[in-house]
């Protein structure tokens, strides 16, 4: 009996841990959506058509609750912001754009099934991902398989366009980014030895694979290298290794919350190493929360708050404006990938066939806040400057912008 | 003292009590005389309101507790010592009589009673700071006896005392019953070992498949054929 | 060095597991209920405290023209107003909730618990309480010194979480052991019929039971809070399950073996992470302790046979 309540005690527990541990790995997005019978999307009115055709809808997920709703926020209410200024600006030729949204709770399995709902009740014409890299990666198959176009904003992992020819990214891919790191720690820092430490999701095993490959290349050493999870609170005893293995930089990646309590505690642990991030660190929280621990704290992002674009400064004035918060990467991505797509929309027309087209024939692409936008790649990769900020005086700013095409391309 | 006007109690749909009736008046002793599950121990577990009666009243010095929360009933004077004893195991014997004095507020009285039961029990004060699960099974009882008597009950339920005890043992805590009666505790016993019992009350029941079937004097009792066959073993 | 440091960071990580960890093992003490919903009480003592520390904190800057003075004041003034929040939030929702699913089966108490949590967790998110987004707790070590020894160095936050969870626990410790509603309590928890019928209110004692450990939770939210500088929802997450590993590890129940457990999966942890490396995710190190325990010590460490 008293075995049993026990048992009974530890299957009560193992189901919370389940329920409350965030995802971690996606399920693999091998479950094909039953025989997508998906209603061939309905051909919305030929864009070319007068305005008096119905708004466009374009669909969009990204997480609203759960421990990343903080981003899913961000990418929502930039998405927003985007879609209000281009119909302010009179929409696609006319007909205005619809923003139809769903959470996915930062879970795989939510954002497969909601990219379903989008494509057979909401009949979208095209999707965006507002979402991390797992949650990406799950919905990615079903828009592929219903031949509908998903640009993923700020989800990076190398599998989410290798789905197939209808996912497009916006964001660096995790290969160049980590390339673009160990770039800035070999060329611009001058640093030997490093230390690297991964969060243990798609988002920092792809930005670390990158980071090594390259490093190798530009002669660093790598002398310690541990992964930790998700939310992670504790890093005093990796810093303690750390410490003892003294490298001449950190390159962590991580996201912001993760990120400043790594820079606080390393700063109270009296590490000296210079720690690199990269956009996941990118966000006015990392600063916010951080404090004075941030200072100096160098990122490779996609977004420069110093850029002279004049699309850059709009976003973040208008961000700002209508949301009372300064805007952050996550943001800045959604925003642009609904620019990205309002503008093959506007080229090439509604169709899936249309879009693609046009985000193929993209140069030179202006209209957003973290371009420019050079072009797409064969494999659906943009080809743009990497950016790099350093935090200084309580911000970001400029500390390096990385446009060497043997860098950059993906 | 204590009146029980037609008390049933159920669990679930079995009836374990059935329009049970009785009384026990100031200085008095009773005894409820019963075999194996006749239903005495739900007796006294409904007097202490860790049952509730379906049916019926139960009144303490004229006020109806029926529906009063253990521990007021406690508070009123109402003490037990239940079916084998239940001391907190895991405290000491002093803590425990401590316990039996909860509803006392004065730390000196409270100190002034233990004494008095140490004096009573002398294999208590001998192991005053022992943890109550390393006593042995009658020196449990009597703690168990101590620790209700620590309120100077007006009222003091006894459930089969005896049960389990070596009979030297069982012999010793009838004493110690014989003395409380003659000290003036009103009580009200329930037990299987009808002899032993009514040496030390001045009335009883019996009880059987939870209804009362016979009333009568110890002495008449003890004389009670049908009392001798089931319960005397004679 | 090393060994010490790490020693130093897991004795503040273990005193944050004690606080959370008590109030679960009071109640089930006394319940046997799976209190769940205590990983929202802390989540939710975080949130008062930074709400109090937040508010109180201009208060105080024009009287101390010293900025940090200033907010260590803020600091001192917000835990206590985080703990009674926090204790009477506990109490409330044994009056509300557990007071009548108590005695049904225990699923029901569960469930009620795991869906309380979850409710609260989804309105601290609500954007007129903490909203999404972790807010920081920027109150330092509250005027603590640091300690620098030749082996370990201890950081004033972390000095400000040994020294509150050695007052607090001492606090308790003498209501539980010195006074007459702590000695109900005591036997309340090893046989509620008994102390009943000896006096013990019992409803009286588990109302204090739920204050003073809700009370350790909220003091446990607000300590985390400023130890990582940041409070927000979902805190509860990784607390609501960790701190039953501990609560079962101590040995349902008991309270000394609920400390001693929280040292050791602090230290375990800790070791683990340090020269284990990536072997397994931190959390799973809880469970293997626990399960390892078990195996050999199907009661807990201090657990009643
Ligand atoms: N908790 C219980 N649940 C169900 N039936 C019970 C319970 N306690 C006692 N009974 C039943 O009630 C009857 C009276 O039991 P009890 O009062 O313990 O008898 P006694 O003390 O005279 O041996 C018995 O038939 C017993 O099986
Ligand atoms: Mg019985």
């Amino acid at each position: 009996m008293k075995k049993f309540a026990m048992l009974a005690w530890l299957v009560a527990l193992a189901v919370l841990v389940v329920s409350c541990a965030p995802a971690p790995t996606p399920v693999p997005p091998t479950k094909a959506p039953e025989p997508t019978k998906a209603p061939e999307p309905t051909k919305a009115p030929e864009a070319t058509k007068p305005p008096s055709a119905g708004p466009i809808k374009i669909g969009f997920f990204s997480p609203l609750t759960g421990p990343t709703a903080a981003d899913g926020q961000s990418a929502f209410n930039s998405a927003k912001l985007a879609v209000k200024l281009i119909n302010d600006a009179g929409g696609i030729n006319g007909a205005p754009l619809q923003l139809i949204n769903y959470d996915d709770a930062g879970k795989p399995d939510q954002a497969a099934s909601v990219a379903r709902k989008l494509i057979e009740s909401d009949k979208v014409v095209a999707a965006i991902s507002g979402a991390y890299s797992g949650p990406t990666r799950a919905a990615a198959p079903v828009f592929q398989q219903a031949g509908m176009v998903m640009l993923s904003a700020y989800a990076i992992h190398p599998e989410i366009t290798k789905v197939g020819d209808k996912i497009f990214r916006i964001g660096t891919l995790a290969d160049v980014q980590g390339k673009v790191g160990a770039e800035l720690v070999a060329k611009n820092l001058k640093a030997k030895k490093v230390a690297i430490l991964t969060i243990d999701n798609d988002y920092g095993v792809s930005l670390t694979a990158g980071f090594k490959a390259h490093a190798l290349k530009v002669g660093l050493e790598i002398i310690f290298e541990q992964k930790y999870s998700f939310g992670e609170k504790d890093f005093r005893p990796i810093i303690e290794k750390i410490k003892a293995a003294n490298p001449d930089v950190v390159y962590a990646t991580g996201y912001y919350a993760e990120a400043s309590t790594l820079v606080s505690q390393a700063k109270d642990a009296g590490l000296k190493a210079q720690i690199v991030g990269q956009e996941g660190y990118d966000s006015p929280q990392f600063i916010k929360l951080a404090g004075a621990n941030s200072e100096g704290v160098i990122i490779t992002t996609d977004l420069n708050r110093d850029s002279k674009e004049a699309m850059t400064q709009k976003f973040l004035t208008e961000y700002k404006k209508a949301y009372n918060e300064d805007a952050d990467m996550v943001g800045a991505s959604a925003f642009d990938a609904v620019q990205v797509l309002a503008y093959a929309m506007k080229t090439g027309g509604t169709t899936t066939d249309g879009i693609i087209k046009a985000l193929k024939g993209l140069k030179d692409f202006k209209d957003c806040a973290t371009g420019p936008f050079l072009r797409y790649t064969a494999d659906r990769e943009l080809v743009r400057p990497v950016s790099s900020q350093i935090v200084k005086g309580g911000a970001f700013h400029l500390y390096q912008e990385f446009t060497d095409p043997a860098v950059t391309t993906p | 003292m204590l009146q029980v006007e037609n008390l049933d109690v159920h669990y679930g749909h079995i009836q374990a009590l059935r329009d049970v009736s009785f009384a026990v008046n100031d200085n008095e002793g009773v005894a409820v005389l019963g075999a194996n599950g006749a239903g005495k121990s739900t007796l006294i577990k409904t007097l202490i309101g860790w049952n509730t009666p379906s049916r019926g009243r139960i009144l303490f010095d004229g006020k109806d507790i029926t529906r009063l929360p253990i521990w007021d009933r406690a508070a009123l004077g109402l003490a037990v010592v239940p079916e084998s004893g239940r001391v907190f195991r895991d405290l000491t014997v002093t803590q425990n009589l401590e316990l039996g004095a909860y509803t006392e507020k004065h730390r000196a009285t409270i100190q002034q009673r233990a004494r008095e039961m140490f004096d009573l029990f002398p294999v208590l004060n001998e192991r005053k700071h022992q943890i109550a699960k390393t006593l042995s099974g009658g020196e449990q009882q009597m703690l168990a006896i101590a620790r209700a008597l620590m309120t100077r009950p007006k009222l003091l339920l006894i459930d089969e005392v005896s049960m389990g005890l070596m009979p030297i043992l069982v012999k010793r805590v009838f004493e110690v019953i014989g003395q409380l009666r003659a000290s003036g505790v009103t009580i009200l016993l329930v037990e299987q070992n009808a002899y032993e019992a009514l040496q030390v009350v001045e009335r009883g029941y019996v009880l059987e498949n939870g209804k009362i079937v016979l009333n009568d004097t110890a002495s008449e009792l003890t004389q009670n054929p049908r009392v001798k066959a089931a319960y005397l073993g004679g | 060095m090393s060994i010490a440091q790490n020693l130093s960071n897991a004795m503040v990580l273990a005193s944050t597991y004690i606080l959370i960890a008590i109030g679960l093992t009071m109640v089930y003490g006394v319940l046997k209920v799976l209190h769940v919903a205590h990983a929202g009480v802390y989540a939710s003592g975080a949130f008062v405290g930074l709400g109090a520390f937040n508010f109180v904190r201009p208060f105080c800057t024009p009287t101390l023209e010293d900025a940090r003075l200033a907010s260590n004041l803020a600091f001192w003034i917000s835990l206590p107003i985080a703990m009674i929040v926090s204790g009477v939030m506990g109490a409330l929702i044994y009056l509300l909730i557990y007071r009548y699913t108590w005695g049904k089966s225990p699923t029901i108490s569960l469930v009620a618990s795991v869906g309380l949590f979850t409710l609260i967790q989804d309105l601290l998110q609500k954007p007129f309480l903490l909203g999404p987004r972790q807010q920081p707790y920027p109150a330092g070590g509250a005027g603590m010194p640091r300690i620098e020894t030749p082996w370990f160095m201890i950081t004033p936050t972390q000095v400000l979480i040994l020294f509150v969870t050695l007052i607090l626990l001492a606090i308790v410790y003498v209501i539980l052991n010195r006074t007459r509603i702590g000695l109900g309590w005591q036997a309340a928890s090893l046989d509620p019929e008994m102390a009943a019928a000896v006096g013990v209110n019992v409803t009286h004692v588990i109302v204090l039971n739920f204050f003073l450990g809700s009370m350790l939770a909220g003091a446990a939210g607000v300590l985390v809070g400023v130890y990582d500088n940041m409070v927000f929802s979902t805190m509860g997450d990784v607390p609501s399950y960790k701190a039953f590993v501990v609560v079962v590890l101590g040995g349902l129940g008991s309270v000394p073996g609920t400390i001693v457990a929280s040292i050791v999966l602090a230290v375990t942890e800790t070791f683990m992470v340090a020269f284990a490396g990536s072997l397994m995710p931190r959390d799973a190190i809880a469970f293997l302790v626990l399960i390892l325990l078990l195996m050999f010590r199907p009661r807990g460490l201090l657990g009643r046979a």
